[in-house]
């Protein structure tokens, strides 16, 4: 199950003083089925977070996140930006989400959460935003999403020997 | 090998299959079966390719008698135990009508039973699509020879056919081709008898272990102390490395050509690692008899007279790590490596450039499982597949986590894809270190 991280909440994720869905969130990567999808530009915006930057080697070391290939973002995310469907500028999430297939977004960038709505930009299985805009305590909602088995197609689940 | 499947051996208790690569690197937690595994797979390589009896006793293994090796649980302990592995071949050089035969896998599956106090084979199968041959022998039963090919089965009655135990401690090893080449010749009725097609498919699946896929060569987990000086002796191998200045020192006398190949080898792992410049023999002596010492310049050192130390005044990283190089790279090198910890002793640098190294020779032809607990080893491995730094492809590499469970250990195959992602990892693989991580981080 992949998600993906907008830079703007990291420090909910990776902060000291996390709300509790920031919480919920990081718990399901550390203790759940949860796998984060990085890459490209928000690859850099995330590792401004020291607690992400301590965090990451050892994450994709024990397959708890993906780093996609930076150039192949930037490739994806400027087809993105030419088609003149996003409202925000974070062409290179809609760009991550179109490559791995992830369906998940932690955000409280408006804009950025409706283009991941967008079918014509996330198309099936649609995308879904996990915020705390409205709600910074871990609702059943926010639970919902995170049981969620469909959000990432393109990554194989874990190998269970016969 | 490309895959290894086991039942009821040692702490494996159902049957579950582990992925091998050209590099297989296989971690997990002490006492979950790693070296077990690799004893097995030394004892498939050995009754396979090389019709020798199994030793699970064989230096750097001890796994013990027959009742320790095979699964114990709560006192009920199995009569035998399964082992198997596929063995994929290149099909390159083939006409595409004989692509798809061909290219699917061998499979060659043993059982273990008890000969004494040790484990023997007691039944061999080969198979290849439909076409199977199996040779049983049992204490308590005579001998069976069958093969089929999907719809009709043949079997030679035990009583006319001919036995062959040709090792010394009564284990019958007879090689199925040359089974198969007595029952052909035999006069034994079978209704319908195999055709044309049956004889010419069964004889390729008989031969296909005779392949000459040279040896395997299992590394001990700590390598033999460095000498100050060594008396020349015959460099016969050992898993410990004791041989290894003996065929440096035989190599630098005998063969000048080889020597100077395999010197600058080492030393471009040396420097990579961050270990050494050069390495040489220096002879206390003129004649053969007379002992030498191996001596190495230190990394980052000019040349000069007095810029060589010996083996012993150096780190211990580099007197354990320097038969393990020389083995991988001599000119008669095995075909498959089982080693243990290379990176004992070594600074993470060196680990990490131990990861490249595998990565070349694997690249190259050579099938390398390496038991480790580095993760700077792995995670250059896993750069170097992302960055294409060797010609290693992800697939080239499998990674096996062995994870402990209430009753038994389970093998997780998982890999890395071409962007260096570990994909397939349960949830329980490196938890300590992601806990760690996050108690370092604040984030427990």
């Amino acid at each position: 199950m992949c998600a993906i991280l907008d830079a703007s909440v990291v420090s909910q994720v990776f902060g000291r003083r996390c709300p509790p869905a920031g919480k919920a969130f990081f718990n399901w990567i550390a203790k759940r089925h949860g796998r984060l999808i990085v890459g490209g530009k928000l690859d850099r915006e995330l590792a401004r977070n020291g607690g992400f930057r301590s965090w990451i080697r050892d994450a994709l070391l024990s397959g708890k996140a993906r780093r996609l290939d930076a150039a192949l973002v930037g490739e994806a995310a400027a087809r993105v930006e030419q088609e003149h469907t996003c409202r925000s500028d974070d062409h290179h999430v809609i760009a991550l989400a179109q490559l791995s297939g992830a369906r998940l977004l932690y955000s409280n960038d408006k804009k950025l959460n409706e283009d991941f709505e967008n079918p014509r930009l996330v198309p099936r299985p649609f995308g879904s935003v996990y915020t705390t805009l409205e709600e910074r305590d871990f609702t059943p909602g926010h639970q919902a999403l995170l049981e969620r088995k469909d959000m990432c197609p393109k990554h194989p689940n874990p190998v269970t020997p016969p | 090998m490309n895959e290894v499947t086991l039942a009821n051996f040692r702490c494996f208790h159902r049957q579950q299959s582990a992925r091998l690569a050209p590099l297989t690197l296989v971690v997990g937690d002490n006492s979950t079966g790693k070296t077990s595994f690799l004893a097995l797979i030394r004892a498939l390589w050995d009754v396979a390719f090389l019709e020798r009896a199994p030793d699970f006793k064989g230096a750097p293994y001890d796994l013990g008698s027959f009742d320790e090796i095979v699964h114990n649980e709560s006192g009920n302990r199995a009569s035998s135990f399964e082992a198997s592995f596929r063995l994929d071949r290149p099909t390159g050089l083939l006409h595409p009508s004989e692509r798809r035969r061909i290219a699917t896998p061998v499979t060659f599956h043993i059982s273990f039973g008890q000969n004494g106090s040790a484990p023997a084979p007691i039944r061999r199968r080969l198979q290849h699509l439909e076409y199977w041959i199996e040779y049983a022998v049992q204490r308590t039963e005579s001998p069976s020879f069958r093969l089929g090919n999907g719809t009709a089965e043949w079997a030679a009655p035990s009583d006319d056919f001919p036995v062959f135990v040709h090792d010394p401690e009564g284990v019958d090893l007879t090689p199925l081709h040359f089974l198969l080449y007595l029952f052909r010749r035999s006069d034994i009725p079978t209704q319908p008898a195999p055709d044309s097609d049956d004889w010419s498919a069964l004889e390729e699946l008989a031969n296909s272990l005779r392949v000459p896929l040279g040896t395997v060569f299992a590394s001990a987990p700590v390598r033999s102390q460095p000498r100050r000086s060594y008396d020349p002796a015959r460099p016969a191998r050992d898993s410990e490395g004791q041989y290894v200045p003996m065929y440096l020192a035989h190599l630098c006398r005998s063969d000048k050509a080889k020597w100077r190949k395999l010197k600058a080898s080492i030393e471009r792992f040396g420097r990579s690692a961050g270990l050494f410049e050069e390495i040489q023999v220096r002879e206390l002596g003129r004649g053969h008899g007379d002992p030498f010492q191996i001596r190495v310049r230190r990394y980052g050192t000019s040349a000069g007279p007095k810029s060589f130390h010996n083996l012993v005044d150096l780190g211990y990283g580099v007197s354990q790590v320097l038969p393990i190089v020389t083995e991988v790279l001599r000119p008669t090198a095995a075909q498959m490596f089982l080693l243990q910890q290379p990176e004992v002793h070594l600074h993470p640098s060196a680990q990490a450039a131990l990861g490249t190294f595998f990565c070349e020779i694997a690249a190259k032809g050579r099938q390398l499982i390496v038991e480790t607990h580095s993760d700077h080893l792995i995670d250059r491995v896993r750069m170097d597949v992302r960055d294409r730094t060797t010609k290693l492809r992800a697939e080239d590499v499998s990674l096996l986590f062995f994870e402990r469970g209430d009753f038994d250990v389970r093998i997780h195959s998982l890999r890395f894809d071409d962007e260096g992602n570990v994909v397939g990892a349960p949830d329980g693989y490196r938890r300590f270190f992601m806990e760690e991580t996050h108690r370092s981080v604040g984030l427990g």
